[in-house]
């Protein structure tokens, strides 16, 4: 509905809904490994949940057509140095 | 916590009752530095003292969204509008669907609004819009597909929005 309407739209998404979310053909999708409910990363991890945010943004602009589909290598947890 | 996802995985990925056309695909027309963006989850997040009083109820509590599951997933989704200013604390999540306590803990791990406002005043976003909005995924798809969907694409376009950040949960 947002597509057709003109309106570029990025999923972000847990890995843990791939298959349902590939089956809905949607233009542009990025998965994380993360679990239900914190798509974005742990609470807390401030540089994965920006990691992820900025992954989304770079592909809603660089996208060349439907179904791209992004895996987000940020990790869930916070990195210790 | 691979663990955890791969569980969950296993859970989601049967097979679902639905079939889904192509969709179209409407590229970005100009750079992130110029677009507006918006912000959409599913979290089911609002502001403090705009509650959207699912099902009549005022002050619903978590558990009780929890047990009533069956009803919002009959129920007409409410969209809440939240100011992409909001302090944190001022921020509130309720949904029967998932556990919420992460979401309780760091608004972010799926209403990333802090974020984002972070991320604009790098530059790299040109235009976020002021209002980020949240509704409960868990209501009736058909209302959802039918009604309320179309409803709120039309006032996002009326508004300006040129591309969006979309969260399910």
């Amino acid at each position: 509905m947002l597509e057709e309407s003109g309106i570029s739209t990025v999923v972000v998404c847990s890995e843990i809904f791939r298959e349902k979310m590939l089956a809905m053909n949607l233009p542009r999708i990025l998965f994380t490994h993360t679990p239900l409910g914190r798509p974005l990363g742990a609470p807390g991890n401030k540089a994965t949940q920006t990691d992820i945010l900025v992954s989304a943004l770079e592909l809603l602009e660089s996208a060349q057509r439907g179904g791209s589909v992004v895996d987000s290598l940020a990790s869930y947890f916070r990195q210790v140095d | 916590m691979n663990q955890v996802i791969e569980w969950q995985t296993s859970v989601y990925s049967k097979p679902g009752r639905y079939l889904y056309a192509d969709v179209p695909f409407s590229p970005l027309q100009k750079p992130l530095s110029q677009s507006r963006l918006a912000l959409l989850t599913s979290s089911g997040h609002f502001v403090a003292g705009d509650d959207p009083n699912p099902l009549g109820v005022e002050n619903m509590t978590q558990t009780e969204a929890e047990l009533r599951i069956s009803e919002f997933l009959r129920a007409v989704p409410q969209l809440s509008e939240v100011p992409i200013d909001t302090p944190e604390d001022s921020l509130r999540v309720r949904h029967g669907g998932y556990d919420i306590s992460g979401a309780v803990k760091d608004p972010n791990v799926n209403f990333p609004i802090t974020r984002l406002r972070e991320i604009q005043s790098n530059g790299m976003i040109g235009d976020l819009f002021p209002i980020a909005f949240s509704f409960v995924g868990a209501c009736s798809q058909l209302q959802l597909t039918k009604r309320s969907g179309p409803a709120w694409v039309k006032k996002f376009k009326s508004l300006g929005i040129e591309g969006m950040i979309l969260v399910p949960v």
